[in-house]
């Protein structure tokens, strides 16, 4: 009798929490399906009426919706829970992105992109904790920022919050001046990725190497062109794979001096920490590669890709809210900002030069 | 260490059911594939 009224109010919390999920989702897709609309109608009329004018992609209005609604609308608690699922369709957008990329490209453009995200954690991670150092930061601060900047923004700085035991106050300030210094990236990249004229592939690799938040790598890639979308994902889950190995090194090193609790099994540990939808993505990615899928089958899958980022981009817009990254230090904002102008150009660099040896 | 690491999990393993987010999310995707194999979703618009 017990047991079943257990397994009764278990149902019931799970029914409960996956029924107040549905008021944000709807609201993501809403906000996803006007952007779409806008961009439609745009398009629609200017070819109708012959009038030249950029195309302004579905990805640009879903974020700015976002940004309006989520900044301007007081929007109540019911639709938290649900905006906050952006992430899991940015996962499972991933993974059915896998359908876009043949085993042997994933090959080709992993192996450059993992070079160059070698190159790029090392670069980030000396450069902002030289930084931090210069400005006076804590030390903990110093390391969540260089994660954050180094691997894969948010999801990083919480993974190694837990592992170095950093505080709240410090964790929070990182996190803020990652998610400030994405939003900014949305709209710096695009333009500068624009007016150097680089291609598709440079800029979707400059894009997922660069970016710290997959959400807003995932965005930026995406507003330049479709294809730059895809490459500035892969590139991104390339630094996404590594986050483990990083968080395992600061975790050590905190240890060693006492000040972190240390680590037992370290593969266990790295496997915790290692992105499963990377193995989804590999997944889906070798059934196409298999022939599994013909071809209408393969693009079903990647329209359920755009739509599942189609919801993630609406999130993006509502969740940067400007009045808590107004509340943020300046000293940690200064370093974050200083310090992602820099991997910006180094990254760049990098992207340059891959592309002299291997024309991207 | 003890309420750092029982805050992060309840943040990064926020998919319930046991679940971590990502493994939630390569299931619906796995889903979504297989429907897609079986014919029951075709031809999924954009």
């Amino acid at each position: 009798m017990a047991t079943s009224v257990t397994v009764g109010d278990a149902r019931q919390n799970a029914l409960w929490r996956v029924t107040g999920l549905v008021p944000g989702i709807l609201l993501l897709a809403v906000i996803g399906l006007a952007a779409k609309w806008i961009e439609q109608s745009i398009n629609g009329y200017t070819k109708a009426h012959h009038i030249v004018f950029p195309n302004i992609e579905y990805v640009l209005w879903a974020i700015v919706i976002g940004l309006i609604v989520g900044n301007l609308v007081r929007l109540p608690v019911i639709f938290q829970a649900g905006i906050d699922t952006y992430e899991f369709w940015l996962k499972a957008g991933i993974v059915l992105l896998g359908s876009r990329f043949l085993l042997g490209d994933i090959l080709k453009l992993g192996g450059v992109s993992l070079l160059l995200v070698f190159v790029e954690i090392g670069g980030a991670l000396l450069l902002m904790t030289a930084l931090g150092r210069a400005f006076g930061l804590r030390p903990k601060l110093i390391n969540l920022l260089a994660i954050g900047s180094a691997v894969c923004g948010v999801s990083a700085i919480i993974a190694a919050k837990g592992a170095i035991e950093a505080d709240d106050e410090d964790s929070s300030f990182a996190i803020a001046a990652i998610l400030a210094l994405g939003a900014i990236s949305l709209v710096a990249f695009p333009l500068i990725g624009h007016a150097i004229h680089l291609s598709d592939h440079g800029y979707g690799l400059w894009a997922g190497l660069a970016v710290d938040n997959t959400a807003e790598a995932t965005a930026a890639g995406a507003l330049f062109s479709d294809a730059a979308g895809k490459v500035a994902v892969l590139t991104k889950t390339c630094r996404n794979a590594m986050i483990g190995f990083v968080v395992l090194g600061y975790a050590i090193y905190w240890a060693r001096k006492g000040q972190a609790g240390a680590i037992g099994n370290k593969a266990a540990f790295l496997w915790t920490k290692f992105p499963k939808f990377v193995l989804g993505f590999l997944v889906i990615s070798a059934a196409v590669s298999l022939g599994a899928f013909n071809a209408d089958q393969v693009k079903s899958l990647a329209n359920l890709s755009r739509w599942a980022f189609l919801l993630t981009f609406a999130g993006v817009g509502l969740r940067t809210n400007s009045r808590v990254l107004s509340r943020q230090g300046l000293k940690p904002f200064a370093v974050g900002v200083l310090g992602e102008v820099l991997i910006a150009v180094l990254t760049l660099g990098l992207v340059v030069g891959a592309n002299r040896i291997w024309v991207l | 260490m003890p309420e750092n690491t029982a805050e992060v999990k309840a943040t990064v393993g926020k998919g319930g059911f046991g679940l971590s987010l990502d493994w939630w999310a390569v299931l619906l995707a796995f889903l979504l594939a297989a429907l897609v194999k079986l014919g029951v979703l075709q031809h999924v618009w954009w």
